[in-house]
């Protein structure tokens, strides 16, 4: 397998628009990366990139030490899987598997030995005589994965691999691309506009913004800490909370829709230098809590808001309120008593909460 | 086999295919292998002009009569009235045969697919009707299509797909139109891989102007001093500007720089350009002038080779 690097790397199209810019990126041999980020934002870009199917304008990108800029696709030793993927339906699921390696003439004893290694990998062992309409959705996919295993490259490419499948089958491959990586111990760099995904199956996630890295790490620390509100907006499931608030006493109080909240310690320190200023406060779904034992230990952080909609999912129950001129969200117990229309007192643990600069957007930090 | 047999067998392959039957008269001293060899060439020669991809090649370029369209298509059994997307793959670098192999395994699966060559970078795909289903699923094909060639073949290609094309008839405008919309695609929108004739947008209007008058526009919006080309700094934030609506509070966030800057880098490319793109009319002049200056440039580099 291999290591990557990636330092200053942009991509400029001769129409003038600059896809992503100063992009580096040092991945290391075995490593399970993620680009996430919304659509357009370069991730695919960086991607193809990658793969040789977009020239690189600046920078340098290089596998194992070696430069790779101008190496052919072809002799980059990598392997693709794509959101549109087909498969050769008048083969057979050998014949799927192996028809890339006929193309780059490898000989066939190493072919079969190379299909029958992976097809056991993916469990398609039993199914290689099988044509694809005789195959389910999931084990095409695999059908689609075994594809680049048997090339047996140094780096696995994925672009949004699973957006084309149901919601349960997603779930399913989610696991089975997780398992993957454990078997191969190969370096993947996964692509994905969906956050889950991103925070399932990554050991680092890069999350983009219009070309631009914007943060990257691994998937708890960008949850816990993200560095502007965009990472802290699009990390998390319900989003996190945005509301204006105004900091006031040295940093140790917020005003939020004409409640105070008091700021913890630690926090108050960054906030001082705010004193007076307008910021934005964010606070995720699970930090909002209407439980008695928490409302009677933090009274110096609570608010009332009506609720707009309840949603019970089974183990949890999503509050839907606003509150300051935004729509919040809570998730509390099931065991909840709020339901829609009641005004429910709910607090905020200050601990958790995060705060950015309103001109900037990034996190506030000492 | 003995000459004789071989010679036997190349005059009655040559008469099967061609309907014409040979007899051949001889001195004793008559090369029989050589006969049976140049009757073979002239049996291939013959295949290859009648084949089914050199009629679907002949009928790309126009060069068939209605007529000719249906007699010849009769002969390959090529259904006429087969509901049909036209498909034309365009390869970075000259079209391999991997390429060409993987559209045919792949994508010719029903009665009425056709693929062929048309130059050493561009391969025509016609497939048949799969589902209910317009433009989005032609699309859908497209993207599969460049997918499957990057992941497979590891070429980059581009993709222009045409509507559906319910007659044979049909098949050479909806190829020329392809063409265009990919030479379109390739000055405007270098960024994309599949595009669809009917969504050219201003590009379309753009590539018809004659390159003297974009000269003409150019000098006027520039007032004669046409810059080479914007530093990366100065395209990232008309790009983003623009992205914004022109919001110069947006932008600054987005560029993470205090708007005082963005104002600066504006004010700069007016003095630079005479276009103060904070205001709609020099901003849509502006993008506009981006888009021809492409082109102008594009038209003269082909000139140049």
């Amino acid at each position: 397998m291999a290591s990557l690097s990636l330092s200053h790397i942009d991509k400029t199209y001769p129409n003038g628009f600059k896809a992503v810019k100063d992009f580096n990126l040092e991945i290391a041999d075995k490593e399970f990366i993620i680009f996430v980020g919304p659509s357009g934002c370069g991730k695919s870009t960086t991607l193809r990139m990658i793969a040789g199917l977009e020239d690189i304008t600046g920078g340098e990108f290089k596998i194992d030490g070696k430069l790779m800029n101008d190496v052919e696709p072809k002799d980059r030793d990598i392997a693709m899987v794509f959101q549109n993927y087909a498969l050769y339906p008048h083969m057979t699921v050998f014949d799927n598997m192996a028809f890339g390696l006929k193309l780059r003439k490898v000989p066939k004893e190493q072919i079969k030995k190379q299909v029958e290694e992976a097809a056991k990998i993916l469990d398609l062992d039993k199914l290689l005589d099988r044509k694809p309409k005789a195959l389910s959705g999931g084990q095409r996919q695999r059908v689609a994965m075994g594809r680049a295993i048997v090339r047996n490259p140094k780096v696995f490419l994925m672009d949004e691999p699973l957006s084309n499948l149901d919601a349960k089958l997603r779930v399913q491959m989610r696991t089975e691309i997780s398992k993957l990586h454990d078997r191969l111990g190969a370096t993947i760099i996964y692509v994905t506009h969906d956050q889950t995904e991103a925070m399932t199956l990554g050991t680092r996630i890069v999350v983009m913004k219009d070309g631009i890295v914007q943060q990257i790490d691994t998937p708890q620390m960008l949850y816990d800490h993200p560095v502007n509100e965009f990472v802290a907006g699009f990390i998390g499931s319900p989003q996190m909370n945005f509301m204006d608030a105004k900091v006031t006493q040295g940093g140790n109080v917020v005003e939020v829709g004409g409640f105070q909240l008091q700021v913890s310690k630690d926090r108050a320190a960054k906030l001082k230098a705010y004193d007076g200023k307008s910021i934005v406060l964010g606070i995720r779904p699970e930090d909002v809590h209407d439980e008695p034992d928490f409302l009677k230990a933090h009274p110096e952080a609570t608010i009332n808001a009506e609720i707009k909609v309840y949603e019970l999912l089974g183990a949890e129950v999503f509050l839907y309120f606003d509150f300051a001129g935004s729509q919040m969200t809570a998730r509390v117990n099931p065991r909840t008593t709020a339901r829609t229309g009641d005004t429910v007192k709910f607090a905020l643990d200050m601990t958790k909460a995060h705060f950015f600069d309103k001109e900037t957007e990034l996190t506030i930090s000492d | 086999m003995t000459d004789e047999e071989r010679l036997e067998r190349s005059i009655n392959e040559l008469g099967r295919i061609t309907g014409i039957r040979l007899t051949v008269e001889r001195d004793d001293g008559t090369d029989l292998r050589e006969a049976a060899e140049k009757l073979r060439q002239i049996t291939a020669a013959w295949k290859e002009k009648n084949s089914a991809s050199a009629y679907l090649t002949d009928l790309l370029q126009g060069k068939l009569t209605d007529s000719e369209i249906y007699q010849r298509a009769s002969r390959f059994h090529i259904a006429e009235k087969t509901p049909r997307v036209l498909y034309l793959v365009e390869t970075d670098g000259e079209a391999e045969a991997d390429v060409y192999a993987v559209l045919r395994q792949m994508f010719l699966t029903r009665s009425g697919d056709m693929a062929a060559w048309v130059d050493r970078k561009k391969i025509v795909l016609l497939l048949a009707k799969r589902a209910e289903g317009g433009r989005e699923e032609y699309e859908n094909m497209a993207r599969t299509i460049v997918d499957m060639l990057n992941a497979e073949a590891m070429a980059r290609v581009r993709v222009a797909f045409s509507g559906m094309l319910s007659s044979l008839a049909e098949i050479p405008d909806a190829y020329r139109d392809c063409e265009f919309a990919l030479s379109v695609c390739r000055i405007f929108y270098s960024d994309k891989r599949v595009v669809s004739y009917d969504r050219l947008g201003l590009g379309r209007l753009l590539s018809e102007v004659p390159v003297e008058t974009c000269r003409k526009f150019l000098s006027e919006v520039y007032g004669g001093r046409i810059p080479e080309a914007f530093d990366d700094e100065t395209m990232q934030t008309i790009d983003i500007f623009f992205g914004n609506n022109l919001n110069i509070s947006e932008t600054a966030r987005k560029l993470f720089i205090h708007r005082n800057t963005l104002v600066y880098r504006l004010e700069k490319l007016r003095q630079l350009t005479g276009l103060d793109i904070r205001t709609f009319d020099d901003a849509m002049t502006f993008r506009i002038a981006l888009m021809v200056t492409g082109y102008v440039r594009d038209r003269e580099d082909q000139e140049n080779t």
